[in-house]
């Protein structure tokens, strides 16, 4: 056992001693290539570094150059910046007051361009915007050409402002449509075609069909043809045209409320008129029956009453009253029938009208809470639509009134000529 | 001197717009009315009552039924004396009311202008102001003079029913 042991250690001691060897060997050759590759460097350093000195000169030579160069450019930079400022002295010497003056076109340009962009001359082809828009914008001087091009602009715009011409122009209808139309426009106050007046927008361009119409009303020179009406404030009177509500917009401000008032007005208007229409059938019946009080007819109340004197006008003199009381009561009944309603919406309207009017301030105050006062046109909105329920109100109110008298006083002689007189009348006819 | 006063005249009524018309209108209408039935409580009554009660005097009624006679015809003249009063009425009670439209009509012309205008320039709101404020005086100073006449006219009335109920009892 022991000497398999020692056997086993001599073999692998024996490989091992055999790698070494191997090992020990290849540096060795390593060793001497590495050797050589060191000289050779070296060689190579020794050989450049004569070829650096060479470089190195040259730069010197260059920075040298560049050196003097840049004490030359510092010469005539200064020169020249001397130059420059001699120049300008002179230049601000010549341009004198001309500087105030090119500020003036600068500013006279800018004016006249916003207001250009609104007149209607600009629907009129040729466009000057650029133009004046070049004068308003430039930092640089204009030279005399460009000054008089644009005093030329100018008288031109001048001149078109006081004509009436006929041109064909771009035009946007109300159905959104674009067309070229003649177009005769009067100074720049009214542009017309096709009996439609125009106002012009820079935005589109174009000619833009007003939303609402002024109305030509009277002529001055007799023909109605060449009427024509014109805008003094230069548009903004046929804008504000488009604001002012009609009676229809009016009255839809009013609302829920303000429906209900109409309603109820409507309502009690046609019952009122059928009312008296009933009232004034019977009282002519019962005027016709007063004139021949012997000949008793069904179709009036007296009639009836007369009818049943006839028949008890034996009875004692309370027994008859009785009689007659109890009838009357009846036609009384019928004829003052509804009058009440009437009534009831004369004094229901305006009330209705102070709800509209209450709600209404509720909405305003909603809105001041919103947005604040700042804007008095979103109050003003709400107010309106305040107010128009108490017009309403009122409007529905006081015909109403007016009826309820009518009527009131009709069927107050009826129920009188039944009530007290027509006892004593009956009893005047007896004798 | 008349030309001044015109001339305030139409531009009041300028300031006061279309509703100051409507008021003078029921105005007209109120002030005829009451004159002419003091006219005829003063006048054309006396004539009425006297003929009445010449021919009450030649009259024989029967005797049971003389009340009821008496009560007719002083109803008969209450209604000739009452003619058209509840109209009168009516009118000074809607006079105010076309004040108020008055002035809702101007406070709707005062916001119509702020809405386009914005508060900025007071001077083009007193126009709505005027147009409210005028109408509303005038219609308060209509209905509180024709009240006045008013209620003296219906006292005046009723004296004189209860005078014909005596005159007529006393001839009967």
């Amino acid at each position: 056992m022991l000497r398999t042991f020692i056997l086993f250690t001599l073999f692998t001691g024996s490989i091992f001693a055999l790698q070494l060897n191997n090992l020990l060997n290849d540096i060795k050759n390593d060793a001497s290539v590495e050797l050589q590759q060191e000289k050779q460097r070296l060689q190579e350093f020794i050989q450049n570094e004569k070829e650096q000195q060479k470089l190195l000169n040259e730069a010197k030579t260059v920075l040298a150059n560049e050196n003097k160069r840049s004490i030359e450019l510092k010469k005539t930079l200064d020169k020249n910046e001397e130059l420059l400022a001699s120049q300008e002295a002179i230049l601000l010497e010549k341009t004198g007051d001309l500087g105030e003056m090119f500020g003036s076109v600068r500013q006279t340009s800018a004016d006249f361009l916003t207001n250009y962009q609104h007149s209607l001359t600009a629907s009129q082809g040729e466009s000057k915007e650029a133009l004046f828009e070049k004068f308003s914008n430039s930092k640089r001087l204009p030279n005399i050409e460009e000054l008089k091009s644009l005093w030329h602009g100018m008288l031109d715009e001048i001149i078109k402002s006081g004509n009436v011409e006929k041109y064909s122009a771009n035009v946007i209808l109300n159905d959104g449509e674009r067309v070229i139309q003649e177009v005769t426009r009067v100074g720049l106050f009214a542009a017309k075609s096709d009996g439609k007046y125009f106002n012009y927008s820079n935005d589109m361009k174009a000619l833009v069909e007003l939303a609402t119409q002024p109305e030509e009303s009277g002529s001055l020179f007799g023909s109605d043809e060449n009427l024509f009406v014109i805008d003094p404030t230069r548009g903004t009177l046929f804008e504000l045209l488009n604001n002012q509500p009609t009676l229809m917009q009016r009255v839809n401000q009013g609302g829920v409320v303000g429906y209900i008032i109409i309603a109820l007005g409507l309502i009690g208007l046609v019952f009122a008129i059928y009312k008296s229409v009933v009232l004034n059938l019977y009282l002519t019946k019962i005027k016709a029956q007063m004139k021949d009080l012997a000949n008793p007819k069904e179709n009036n109340p007296l009639g009836k009453v007369i009818s049943v004197f006839k028949k008890y006008k034996d009875y004692e003199i309370s027994d008859l009253e009785l009689k007659l009381a109890e009838s009357i009561l009846q036609e009384t009944t019928k004829v003052q029938k509804g009058q009440s309603f009437v009534k009831l919406l004369s004094a229901v309207t305006p009330l209705l009208g102070l709800l509209g009017t209450v709600t209404g301030m509720i909405a305003t105050f909603q809105a001041i809470t919103l947005f604040g006062t700042g804007d008095p046109k979103l109050m003003a909105g709400g107010i309106s639509t305040a107010l128009i329920t108490t017009v309403l109100g009122l409007v529905a109110a006081i015909p109403l009134l007016f009826t309820y008298t009518y009527i009131s006083s009709k069927s107050e002689a009826i129920v009188s000529i039944l009530e007290e007189q027509s006892m004593g009348m009956l009893a005047k006819s007896i004798k | 001197m008349l030309g001044l006063i015109f001339d305030d005249f139409s531009s009041f009524f300028d300031k006061g717009g279309v509703v100051l018309y409507v008021v003078f209108i029921v105005a007209i209408f109120l002030w005829t009315l009451l004159l002419d039935r003091y006219i005829y409580l003063y006048h054309g009554y006396k004539k009425y009552k006297d003929t009445l009660l010449a021919n009450i005097k030649i009259e024989n009624f029967e005797s049971r039924f003389k009340d009821p006679i008496k009560e007719y015809l002083v109803e008969e003249s209450k209604q000739k004396l009452n003619y058209g009063l509840s109209f009168i009425k009516t009118l000074i009670i809607v006079c105010p009311l076309i004040g108020l439209l008055g002035t809702v009509t101007g406070m709707i012309e005062v916001f119509d202008v702020m809405a386009v205008q914005g508060t900025s320039d007071v001077k083009s709101m007193a126009n709505g102001v005027s147009m409210a404020t005028i109408p509303t005086m005038a219609g308060m100073v209509i209905a509180l003079s024709g009240i006045l006449f008013e209620k003296r006219l219906e006292l005046a009335i009723k004296y004189q029913i209860e005078k014909l109920h005596i005159d007529i009892s006393k001839v009967m």
